[in-house]
């Protein structure tokens, strides 16, 4: 393997140098023999950036979810059956909760969540908003990551005195008090007033849901205290109390078990109704990866078969070169270059090549991914390993597909190669 | 390592190359013997077709013989394989060739150095900077050095190349028509120039069609049907050859 690179790296610059103008003396053909190098690289490289990206972002989304919660969604039907199943279920409620703390000592806190059906424009003497309002327990914000970039969050007594506060996010401020100023402001929801003791910071998620989930979109919400929701607003007889429950695991116990055995007591006490769903988080991350693999596997295939395309158009060019030089691999053999002396100068000349494609074919790739990424709002991340993997797969290409003319070159009598012109 | 008492540069006996074309078997060289000594000049005349590019390039170890014998400095050559043969080419045979065969992309300097490339890695491949300037000062193409061959005139390119051949100081220079791409005046510059290398002790080989030209070596060679028909000394020769 040293002999290998030891016979590369002699003396390398006048081989690269010629190489070089050799290849800019055909320069529209050797750019056409890289369009395939190009391509392919570019493939390569876009694949890797979108799905890094996309991983990025994933893992982003899922902490927003929080990696160790779960979270059980209220999935009660709209029509008549809802009716059937009232019977036997009465929905999500604060004691499924409180019957899963009390059940499972896994289980470290856990939020209740109503969305409050809003039935006109939210006011405030500054402004108005459809923001949705969420009605949560208190410990909502914490397990969502949540912190307040003024005043403060509520505690257990604003919820327990079903007190008339409200966060805001961060859009949802800006909408309903442009000019600022929100403290201690009143918002009316609905017919109640409602006063703001806190605004979010923007968390800046870029997608608004993954996976099917929502996990965005906080930014443009207004949230009371749980008990505030309940008590204070009104509430169809069907409606389930919750509409999504957070339940925070403790670090030491695997998830899919106790969401197991979480979904085995809400069966039990909704009568095996079905009228939840249970959420994974952790889980929705696999599924990610699995639609990001088959991206990969396309792409894959699309880089393999350009960068083959490539190596035969690099083998293509280099055979004709060989037959247009041949007067000067005689020359070169006269004046005592070795068989191995010509394989050498043909396979520089096909890496130089394949080189100058692995360069371009990275701006391509760097070009592909941001194009993505502007139609398809894809996040994109680069990463040194990609473009490595791109130079070395280029290089081994090259010398794969060289080393065939290189031989041929060679192997050319050199009496011969002389007297052709 | 003489044997025989046998002091020459170059000996052949018996040499034979034959080509197979189809059916037909061509003799190019028919048993041919030759010696040449350390600082000789030989031209080596005949119609066309009777063999003598076909010597040259067995002497400089570009082919290898059907049969017979080839010790060049006392080494039989005839069975190489092509590694050595690189080496010896590289080494010890100087080419010049009827149409210079200069790489176009390169300079004339880079030209006259290319066989310093092919040199081994543990060797010392320094080039004596100084010795290629005199070449070419006495070439007088000192001037022309960052020149490509497509800006020169033909002497010129052809000083080029007999630079690129003597830079690595061979034992035996060949050159086949080396003026046959060249005007009478031209030519008589560069046969001045082999007189004044041969002066040197510069064994020359040199393939000729052209009487002015073959005037100039100490020895002339007529070959025929790849066999030696004559070899005479200049003062030997008779005014015109049949
Ligand atoms: N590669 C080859 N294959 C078949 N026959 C060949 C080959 N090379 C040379 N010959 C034949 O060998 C003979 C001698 O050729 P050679 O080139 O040595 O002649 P020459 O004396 O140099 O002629 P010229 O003065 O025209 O250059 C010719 O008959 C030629 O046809
Ligand atoms: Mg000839």
């Amino acid at each position: 393997m040293s002999r290998f690179f030891a016979f590369f790296s002699k003396d390398l610059i006048p081989d690269v140098k010629l190489a070089l103008t050799y290849l800019a003396h055909h320069g529209l053909r050797t750019f056409l023999t890289l369009l395939g190098m190009i391509f392919g690289v570019g493939a390569v490289i876009a694949m890797l950036a979108v799905s890094r990206g996309g991983e990025i972002e994933a893992l982003k989304m899922i902490e927003g979810m929080g990696v160790r919660n779960l979270i059980v969604h209220d999935e009660s039907p709209l029509d008549d059956s809802l009716a059937d199943i009232r019977q036997h279920s009465a929905g999500l409620s604060v004691a499924d909760a409180k019957a899963i703390a009390d059940t499972m000592p896994f289980v470290d806190t856990w939020a209740g969540i109503r969305v409050v059906p809003v039935w006109d424009d939210l006011f405030s003497p500054q402004g108005n908003s459809s923001a949705e309002v969420w009605a949560v327990s208190p410990g909502f914000f914490q397990m969502s990551g949540l912190e307040p970039s003024l005043g403060r969050l509520f505690d257990i007594e604003d919820d327990a005195r079903f007190a008339q506060y409200a966060l805001l996010g961060d859009a949802a401020a800006r909408r309903l008090f442009p000019r600022g100023d929100a403290i201690g402001q009143r918002v009316k929801i609905n017919y109640l007033w409602v006063e703001v003791i806190g605004v979010l910071r923007d968390r800046q998620l870029t997608g608004e849901s993954f996976q099917g989930e929502q996990v965005g979109g906080e930014s443009d919400r207004v949230y009371i205290p749980l008990q505030t929701g309940l008590k204070r607003m009104s509430r169809n007889q069907m409606d389930s109390e919750l509409s999504m429950l957070k339940i925070k695991i403790a670090p030491s116990q695997d998830l899919s078990a106790a969401a197991e055995a979480i979904d085995l007591i809400l069966d039990r006490r909704h009568g095996g109704q079905d009228d939840f769903r249970m959420v994974v988080p952790a889980k929705l991350l696999a599924q990610q990866r699995q639609t990001q693999r088959i991206f990969a596997i396309v792409m894959c295939v699309v880089a393999g078969i350009s960068l083959v395309v490539g190596g035969i158009g690099i083998m293509n060019i280099m055979l004709a070169c060989v037959l247009e030089r041949r007067s000067e691999i005689g020359l070169l053999r006269a004046v005592g270059a070795r068989r191995t002396d010509v394989v050498r100068q043909f396979l520089i000349e096909t890496t130089v090549i394949a080189l100058l494609g692995a360069f371009l074919g990275i701006i391509a790739g760097v070009v592909i991914a941001y194009g993505v990424n502007l139609f398809s709002h894809w996040a994109v991340a680069f990463s040194l390993l990609s473009i490595v993997v791109a130079v070395i797969v280029c290089a081994t290409i090259a010398v794969g597909f060289g080393v065939y003319p290189a031989m041929a070159a060679s192997k050319l009598d050199p009496v011969a190669a002389l007297q052709s012109e | 390592m003489a044997e025989n008492g046998n002091s020459s540069l170059i000996s052949v006996q018996n040499l034979c190359r034959t080509f197979q074309v189809g059916d037909m078997a061509v003799h190019a060289l028919d048993h041919v013997t030759l010696d040449i000594s350390q600082g000789d000049f030989v031209a080596v005349m005949g119609p066309s077709g009777s063999g003598k590019s076909t010597l040259m390039n067995i002497l400089g170890c570009l082919d290898t013989p059907t049969s017979g014998s080839y010790r060049l400095m006392d080494q039989e050559v005839s069975d190489m394989e092509d590694g050595l043969l690189s080496n010896i080419r590289n080494r010890y045979i100087g080419f010049v060739f009827q149409s210079f065969h200069l790489l176009p992309r390169l300079t004339a300097l880079e030209n006259v150095l290319l066989p310093m490339r092919y040199r081994k890695q543990d060797e010392d491949v320094r080039i004596d900077r100084d010795r290629v300037r005199e070449i070419m000062e006495r070439l007088g193409i000192a001037d022309r050095m960052q020149h490509h061959p497509n800006q020169l005139s033909g002497g010129q390119r052809q000083r080029v190349a007999i630079a690129r051949a003597l830079v690595t100081r061979p034992s035996l220079l060949l050159a086949d028509e080396p003026t046959g791409n060249l005007d009478s005046k031209t030519s008589e510059g560069i046969m001045t120039l082999f007189d004044e290398l041969n002066a040197d002790n510069q064994t020359i080989l040199i393939v000729t069609h052209e009487d002015e030209v073959a005037r100039h070596a100490k020895r002339v060679v007529l070959m025929r049907d790849g066999k030696i028909e004559q070899q005479v000394l200049q003062q030997d020769r008779p005014s015109q050859w049949t």
